[in-house]
C-alpha cells in the first residue's frame, strides 16, 4: 500500500484561525503517477489545505514535501517553481489580453521569475509563442487564441485557467473546484483532459465538490471534514466508508 | 508604421535642431528644464505603470542632486564620475529600502512614500553641514566633460536631452519587452500571476531602483546646471509637478509624460505677467484631465488616429 | 518635574484635540469613500478664513463665527463630493489625483482672494489661565474647550442619528450596507460634508492662534495624514488616540529634544509602522 516514491507528503499538518481549526492534523501521501482527489463536506477545509499546499497560507504545525524537500511556508512563486502550480476556483485569468498572450504571460512568468537583465529577451518571446501554440493545441483553444479572454465562454475560461498553469511546466497540478460551473459535457471533457495530462507525465491533485466526478477519476481520495482527515483510500474504499458516509449524511452531497 | 518612423526622425530633428536656430539664452533654459523633467516623468511613470505611485520620487531628485554636489565639492571627484555615482547611489538606496517599503501597496505605498520623501527634504533641511539647510549650496561648479565644461545653457540642454532620451528609451524597451508582459501581468492581477511563478516584489524593486537612477541622474544635472541647491526644490510639490505631467500626458505609455512635460513645463512662463493664475490654472488642467481625460493627451491621439487613420 | 511633566500633557492636549478633528475628517472621508484626501489641509484652511472674514472682517461674535465657518466648509465639501469626487469614486488613483487638483485650485483660490500675507484674527479669548503648577493660555484653553464639544457632538451624531448610524455600517462593510439599502451616494455626501466641518473648525479654532495664510493647512494635513496612519486608516477610534498621543509626545519632545528631532521621530515611526503593520497600529488585520 505505501508508495515507492512519495511525490507528495503532508505530515501532521495544522491551520487554526483564532482558535478555529480549520485543518487538523492532516497527513497523507501521493504517489507520482496517481491522480489525487481531496472531497469533504462545505466547510470542511478544502480550500485552506489547497491553500497551505501551495504557500498562499503558511501553516500553524506540520511539514509538506514535496519530491523529498520540505517546501513549507515557501512563498506561492517559490512553491509554483518546484514545479507544484494551481488553477483557481474563478475563472482567474487576464482579462484583457488575448488568449494566446495569456498562455505566453504564464510561460515568461515562470521563465523570467525575477529580473536579471532589464530588456531585450528576444528569445524569451519566441520561445513563449511556440510554446503557447503548443498548449493550446493540446486543449484545443487554438481556434479561439486571438479572442480577448474576457470574451470567452465560462467553460473555455476555466480550460485557458489550466492551459496557463502548463505553460509553467508544471511536475504537479493542484486545481480548486475544476468542475464547478460546468455543464455535464464540459464535466466529461475535463475527465478525458486529466487523462491526457497524465499521459504527459503531469501529476493531479483534485480538490473538488463534485464527488461523482472524483470517484471515477481518481486513484485514491483524502475525505476531510471539519479539518480532519476522516478517510484516505481508494474510491471502492471510500464509497463504503461510515464515517465518509456519516459525514455526508443529510448534506447536499450525495456519495454515489 | 511609416508615419510614425516620419514623426520619429521629425521630433528627434526639432528638439536638436531648434537651439541653433532660436538662439535665445530664456528659451533654451526652458528646453533644458523640460528634458530634465521628462526624465524625472518618466521614471515615475515606471513607477505608476506597475501601480505604485511613489511619492519619495521627488527627493530621490534631491538625493542625486546633492550626491553629485558633494561628491565634486568636497572630495573634488570629476563630474564624470560624479554623475553616474548619483544615479548609482540612488538606485542602491531605493534597492535597500524597497523590499521593505514595495511589500505595502496601493494607498499605503503612497502614504509611506510621502513620510519617506518629507523625512529626506528634513534631512536636507536639518543637517546643515553636510546639505546647507535652508540656505542650500551655492556656487556648484559647472559639469565637465571630457575636459570641456559646460557653461552654455545649450550644452546643458543637450546633456539634459541625451538623458531624457535615454531615459525613455529605457522606459520603452522594458516595457515593450517580455519583462514588460511580466511587469503588466503583475499589475493586473498579482495572485494569478505569483501562482505562474514569478517572485513579484523582485521585479517591483527592480523597477524602483531603475526609476530611482534615472531620477538621479536628472538631479545630478539640474544641480550642475543650475548652480545651487536648495531643500525646497525636492518637495511635495515638485513630485506634484511630476504627476502632473504624468497625469495629463497619460501614464499608460511614457510617451504620455514625454508629451506632458513638453506641455506643462513651459505653462508658468507663459503665465508670468498673471502670476496669480498660474496655479490656478494648473489645478484646474488636473482636475479636467482626472474627470474628462482619462487616459490623458495619448489617450486622446490614439482615439483622433484610430478616427481618421484607419 | 511634576509640574513640567504637568505642563507637557497640557499643552500636548490642547494640540492634541485639534489634530484630532483633523484626522478624524481625513480618517472618515477614506474609511467610508478610499479618497486619500490631499485636499484636507485645504478645507482648514477654507475654516481659517471664513472665521477670519465672519470675526475679522464682519465682527461678528466668536461662536457664531465659527458655526457659520463650519458649516460653510461643511457645504463645501458636500458640493465637492457631489460636483467631482462622485464621478470618480471607486478608483484610489484618480481619486488621490482629484484631491490633489482640488487642493491646488483651493489655496490658489485663496492667494487670488486673499494674498500670499499672514494675517492674524481676532483673539477669542486673552490672558492665562493657572491650572495647578501649569500655566495655560486661556485661547488655548478655549480651542480645547470647544474641539471637545464638537467631538461628543461627532461621537454622539455617529452612535444615536440613524445617518451616523448609516455611515458606520458603510465604513465597515460597504456591500453589506448596499444590501441593506443605504444609498451610497447620500452617505458619501454627508461624510464629505461631516469630515470637511471637522477639518474647518480645526481651522476656525486655530485661526486666532496661528497666522492665517494660504498654505496653512500643508502642516495640520501632514499631522493628520501621521495620526490616521499611526491609528489605521478609517480607524475612527484610531484618529482620536493617535491625535492625543501625537500631540503629547510632540509636545514632550519639542520641550525636550526640539522640534526637528520630534518630526524627524514622527516620520520614522510611521514608516517603521506602515512597513511592519500597515493596518495602523490600532487597526483591525483585514
Amino acid at each position: 500500500m505505501a508508495p515507492v516514491t512519495q511525490l507528495l507528503e503532508v505530515t501532521g499538518l495544522s491551520k487554526r484561525f483564532r482558535g478555529l481549526r480549520a485543518v487538523d492534523d492532516v497527513s497523507f501521501g501521493m504517489a507520482k503517477g496517481e491522480l489525487f482527489g481531496i472531497i469533504g463536506p462545505n466547510g470542511a477545509g478544502k480550500t485552506t489545505l489547497f491553500n497551505l499546499i501551495t504557500g498562499t497560507l503558511s501553516p500553524t504545525a506540520g511539514e509538506i514535501r514535496f519530491r523529498g524537500d520540505a517546501i513549507t511556508g515557501l512563498k506561492p512563486d517559490a512553491v509554483a517553481r518546484r514545479g507544484i502550480v494551481r488553477t483557481f476556483q474563478a475563472t482567474t485569468i487576464f482579462r484583457d489580453a488575448s488568449v494566446r498572450d495569456n498562455v505566453r504571460r504564464a510561460y515568461l512568468l515562470r521563465t523570467l521569475h525575477q529580473p536579471a537583465r532589464l530588456t531585450v529577451y528576444r528569445a524569451e518571446l519566441q520561445a513563449a509563442d511556440a510554446e503557447a501554440g503548443e498548449i493550446l493545441e493540446l486543449l484545443e483553444l487554438d481556434r479561439v487564441s486571438a479572442q480577448y479572454a474576457r470574451e470567452l465562454p465560462y467553460g473555455s475560461q476555466k480550460l485557458l485557467g489550466v492551459a496557463m498553469a502548463l505553460a509553467t511546466r508544471p511536475r504537479l497540478l493542484l486545481m480548486d473546484e475544476p468542475a464547478a460551473g460546468l455543464n455535464p459535457s464540459e464535466t466529461r471533457a475535463l475527465a478525458a483532459l486529466f487523462q491526457r495530462l497524465r499521459g504527459r507525465g503531469i501529476d493531479i491533485v483534485l480538490v473538488e465538490h463534485d464527488v461523482r466526478l472524483v470517484m471515477s477519476v481518481c486513484d485514491r481520495i483524502l475525505v476531510l471534514n471539519y479539518g480532519r482527515a476522516i478517510a484516505l483510500g481508494r474510491p471502492d474504499e471510500i464509497r463504503t466508508d461510515p464515517q465518509v458516509i456519516e459525514a455526508y449524511l443529510g448534506g447536499a452531497d450525495d456519495i454515489a | 508604421m511609416r508615419l510614425r518612423n516620419a514623426a520619429l526622425v521629425a521630433i528627434v530633428a526639432v528638439a536638436v535642431g531648434w537651439p541653433f536656430v532660436v538662439e535665445n539664452r530664456y528659451i533654451t533654459h526652458i528646453g533644458v528644464l523640460m528634458a530634465i523633467s521628462i526624465s524625472t516623468s518618466v521614471s515615475l511613470n515606471m513607477m505608476l505603470r506597475i501601480g505604485q505611485l511613489s511619492i519619495a520620487q521627488a527627493a530621490f531628485m534631491g538625493l542625486g542632486a546633492y550626491t553629485s554636489t558633494l561628491l565634486v565639492m568636497r572630495l573634488g571627484l570629476p563630474f564624470l564620475l560624479a554623475f553616474p555615482a548619483s544615479g548609482l547611489l540612488v538606485a542602491a538606496f531605493a534597492a535597500v529600502i524597497g523590499p521593505i517599503f514595495l511589500r505595502v501597496k496601493g494607498v499605503y505605498f503612497v502614504l509611506l512614500t510621502f513620510a519617506l520623501g518629507e523625512g529626506i527634504v528634513l534631512v536636507f533641511q536639518e543637517w546643515v553641514s553636510l546639505f546647507g539647510g535652508n540656505n542650500g549650496i551655492h556656487s556648484i561648479p559647472k559639469a565637465s566633460l571630457f575636459g570641456m565644461t559646460l557653461v552654455s545653457p545649450r550644452s546643458y540642454y543637450f546633456l539634459a536631452l541625451a538623458l531624457a532620451a535615454v531615459t525613455f528609451l529605457a522606459a520603452v524597451g522594458i516595457f515593450r519587452s517580455a519583462v514588460g508582459a511580466v511587469l503588466d501581468s503583475l499589475n493586473e492581477n498579482e495572485p494569478l500571476s505569483q501562482s505562474l511563478g514569478v517572485n513579484p516584489l523582485s521585479y517591483r524593486v527592480a523597477v524602483f531602483a531603475v526609476a530611482g537612477f534615472f531620477t538621479g541622474l536628472a538631479g545630478s544635472v539640474y544641480a550642475h546646471y543650475t548652480g545651487f541647491l536648495s531643500p525646497d526644490a525636492f518637495t511635495f510639490w515638485s513630485l506634484v509637478d511630476m504627476l502632473v505631467i504624468n497625469v495629463i500626458g497619460g501614464i499608460g505609455s511614457p510617451l504620455g509624460p514625454v508629451l506632458g512635460a513638453i506641455l506643462l513645463v513651459p505653462l508658468p512662463e507663459l503665465l508670468r505677467d498673471v502670476r496669480q493664475y498660474q496655479m490656478l490654472s494648473y489645478g484646474l488642467l488636473l482636475l479636467t484631465a482626472v474627470l474628462f481625460l482619462p487616459s490623458g493627451i495619448v489617450g486622446l491621439l490614439r482615439k483622433l488616429q484610430r478616427r481618421w487613420l484607419p | 518635574m511634576l509640574a513640567l511633566s504637568l505642563q507637557i500633557v497640557l499643552n500636548g492636549l490642547t494640540t492634541g484635540v485639534v489634530y484630532v478633528l483633523m484626522a478624524l475628517g481625513f480618517t472618515l472621508i477614506f474609511g467610508i469613500m478610499r479618497v486619500v484626501n490631499f485636499a484636507h489641509g485645504e478645507l482648514y484652511m477654507a475654516g481659517a478664513f471664513a472665521v477670519t472674514v465672519l470675526s475679522g472682517g464682519l465682527s461678528w461674535p466668536h461662536l457664531p463665527a465659527i458655526l457659520a465657518s463650519v458649516v460653510l466648509v461643511g457645504l463645501l465639501g458636500a458640493a465637492l463630493q457631489r460636483l467631482l469626487f462622485s464621478r470618480v469614486i471607486g478608483n484610489e488613483f484618480n481619486c488621490m489625483i482629484l484631491a490633489l487638483a482640488v487642493s491646488i485650485c483651493l489655496q490658489s483660490l485663496a492667494l487670488i482672494v486673499f494674498g500670499p500675507d499672514e494675517i492674524g484674527a481676532p483673539r477669542p479669548v486673552t490672558g492665562v489661565v493657572h491650572l495647578g503648577p501649569a500655566v495655560i493660555p486661556a485661547d488655548r484653553l478655549f480651542v480645547g474647550a470647544v474641539a471637545i464639544v464638537l467631538l461628543v457632538a461627532f461621537y454622539l451624531f455617529l452612535n444615536k442619528t440613524r445617518l451616523g448610524l448609516m455611515m458606520r455600517a458603510v465604513a465597515q462593510d460597504p456591500e453589506m450596507a448596499a444590501l441593506h439599502g443605504v444609498r451610497p451616494n447620500l452617505i458619501h455626501t454627508a461624510a464629505f460634508a461631516v469630515g470637511s466641518m471637522l477639518a474647518g473648525a480645526a481651522g476656525a479654532l486655530m485661526a486666532p492662534i496661528y497666522t492665517v495664510f494660504p498654505y496653512m493647512g500643508e502642516l495640520p494635513m501632514m499631522k493628520a495624514f501621521i495620526v490616521v496612519v499611526l491609528g489605521g486608516l478609517g480607524s475612527l477610534p484610531g484618529a482620536v488616540i493617535g491625535g492625543l498621543m501625537l500631540g503629547i509626545v510632540e509636545s514632550a519632545f519639542a520641550t525636550m529634544l526640539g522640534s526637528t528631532v520630534a518630526a524627524l521621530v514622527a516620520f520614522a515611526v510611521v514608516v517603521a509602522a506602515i512597513a511592519v503593520r500597515p493596518e495602523g497600529l490600532m487597526g483591525r488585520r483585514a
